[in-house]
């Protein structure tokens, strides 16, 4: 099977060489859902790896020329999308900076130590429970954490006071540690994390 | 062992992983000296990921987003001949026409293969919901259906012979001292020079050769069947039951799909279920038993799947439900589906 598709490749990379669209559409066809796959797996967000489809196959159209037929086309992709997807990546923990600082606050809050919870699944709910907070306060949270505008600042952009501000960003991580709570974010795993951690001692203590 | 760097991906691309972890897949991602090793890494899940979980709706988006990017970059570098041949057929298509293969590249590719003493082939395939025109390197020319695969080995000209499975419609270059032979669920059929159909889906469990002009030879290995076709023929083959009948019919009802109709005349309600879901690439179930043997006769033409489906109730005792995709939670679209079931 790979060997007939291989020869179909080959074919499809010279007419992609020559700059005929059908060449390109075989590659975008074959390797378009591959890429996203692959990088929505890296990125943990539909719209981002579609931005890395487009901008990776723009390349692939703009170097057509460079194109070696008799190479396999795979890796050849991998070199290109990796640049791109490690720039969306890093990008990404940019904008996620806050949401780790947030989490520091949150398991101390909870009264717990924070290492070993499940943060992709922390990460999940926090979007969701910020894209739920009401328009204002969303803005306000956002402007604050993820902008890393002050208080006042905040207030002077919204027209509002800065009394109005701390309480806004009061509700919204009320809102969160509340919804946090209450799907047991941070509890799931204490439970088991306290069985490990007190049975070895009671059962020394028994023995005893 | 495994490496740290590749734990740190793995549980990454599991979505399990702690904030220590996320932090030091950050810095790695970070480090231009470790790029290498980052790269060798990510390799490993790059020859994993196959994208079948992504929708076709999803690929519909994402070719509807570049496609037009690339034609104007098309016009913008430069407006040579070729490109603009290929783009003016692109945009007068009424559908998706997918791989054309160029006899010029066919000689290409055969002359690099020489070297090789293996037979290598070359493959053809048309998705599900897309119609695909072919070329082959002889000259012959004919029609994929969807969810179709035409095979071919590269050294066409010394041995005309494809392999395909699902439907098409071929038109047979003629060449006396070459005969043309396709493989279709088992089934030979062996052609001089003509035009006819053959449909081998697996599902249907048997075979169909419906000749417009010309002459066949159909034939099976290891059996005693060997019957010529002549125009307006139609052959069935019930590939379980090892039964062929053989009768004359209006050819039309069998090749029209590659002029964009759906005719059925008599066909069960399964079948018509299963051509539709193929034609429009969606998941058409039929909840009660009772109707899967309800014959049933139409024609369509460049109607919406809503509009079938619509036509499709006021002629038979069914209602209909869409269900439109909706995001799993990886946040990729599944296939539409489609649920049939009796009108009380």
């Amino acid at each position: 099977m790979e060997k007939k598709f291989d020869m179909q490749e080959q074919l499809f990379a010279q007419s992609l060489k020559n700059g005929e669209l059908h060449g390109f559409e075989y590659f975008f066809w074959r390797y378009s859902k591959v890429l996203f796959h692959f990088a929505h797996n890296l990125l943990k967000s539909s719209s981002e790896a579609e931005e890395v489809v487009q901008n990776v196959f723009l390349k692939v159209w703009e170097r057509r020329s460079q194109l070696d037929p008799h190479q396999p086309f795979r890796p050849y992709l991998f070199t290109i999308a990796l640049n791109d997807i490690r720039k969306s990546f890093l990008e990404k923990a940019r904008q996620n900076q806050f949401k780790l600082e947030l989490y520091e606050f949150l398991v101390e809050q909870a009264g717990e130590e924070g290492e070993n919870y499940n943060f992709s699944r922390y990460l999940k709910l926090l979007d969701e429970e910020i894209h739920r907070l009401p328009e204002k306060r969303k803005e306000v949270f956002l402007l604050l954490k993820k902008e890393g505008l002050t208080v006042a600042e905040t207030a002077d952009f919204l027209g509002i006071s800065p009394k109005t501000v701390e309480n806004q960003l009061t509700q919204a991580i009320k809102s969160i540690r509340n919804a946090f709570h209450e799907k047991k974010v941070f509890n799931l795993y204490l439970f088991s994390l306290h069985l490990l951690k007190t049975s070895q001692p009671l059962f020394i203590a028994r023995k005893k | 062992m495994v490496e740290k760097g590749d734990r740190l991906l793995e549980n990454f691309w599991g979505d399990r992983y702690s904030k220590a972890e996320y932090e030091a897949l950050v810095d790695q991602f970070k480090d231009d000296h470790q790029l290498e090793k980052l790269q060798t890494n990510l390799a490993k899940y790059w020859n994993l990921a196959d994208g079948s979980q992504v929708s076709d709706e999803m690929y519909k988006k994402l070719w509807g987003r570049i496609k037009p990017q690339i034609e104007l970059a098309e016009v913008k570098a430069e407006k040579s001949r070729v490109d603009r041949l290929t783009n003016t057929f692109y945009r007068i298509a009424a559908i998706l026409v997918l791989p054309l293969l160029l006899s010029s590249l066919y000689f290409f590719g055969a002359w690099w293969e020489l070297s090789g003493s293996e037979t290598a082939y070359a493959e053809i395939y048309c998705p599900p919901g897309v119609r695909s025109r072919f070329l082959l390197p002889d000259g012959t020319t004919g029609w994929l259906n969807g969810d179709s695969y035409l095979t071919y080995p590269v050294h066409f000209l010394q041995n005309r012979s494809v392999e395909l499975k699902g439907e098409a419609y071929f038109d047979v270059r003629e060449d006396k001292r070459s005969p043309f032979l396709v493989n279709a669920g088992g089934l030979d059929v062996e052609v001089l020079g003509t035009q006819f159909n053959v449909m081998a889906y697996d599902d249907f469990h048997r075979v169909e050769v419906t000749l417009d002009e010309g002459a066949v030879q159909v034939r099976k290995e290891g059996t005693s069947l060997n019957e010529v076709l002549v125009p307006k023929e139609h052959l069935v083959m019930d590939t379980r039951e090892n039964q062929v009948s053989v009768k004359t019919v209006q050819t039309h009802y069998f090749t029209s799909w590659k002029d964009g109709f759906l005719e059925f005349r008599n066909v069960p309600l399964h079948e018509v279920a299963a051509r539709l879901g193929r034609w429009y690439n969606t998941d058409i179930i039929i909840q009660d038993e009772a109707l899967k043997q309800i014959p049933y006769r139409a024609t369509f033409k460049d109607e919406s799947l809503e509009r079938v489906l619509a036509l499709l109730a006021l002629s038979a005792p069914i209602n209909y439900e869409i269900i439109e995709p909706k995001k799993n939670t990886d946040e990729i679209y599944e296939k539409r589906k489609v649920i049939l079931s009796y009108k009380n």
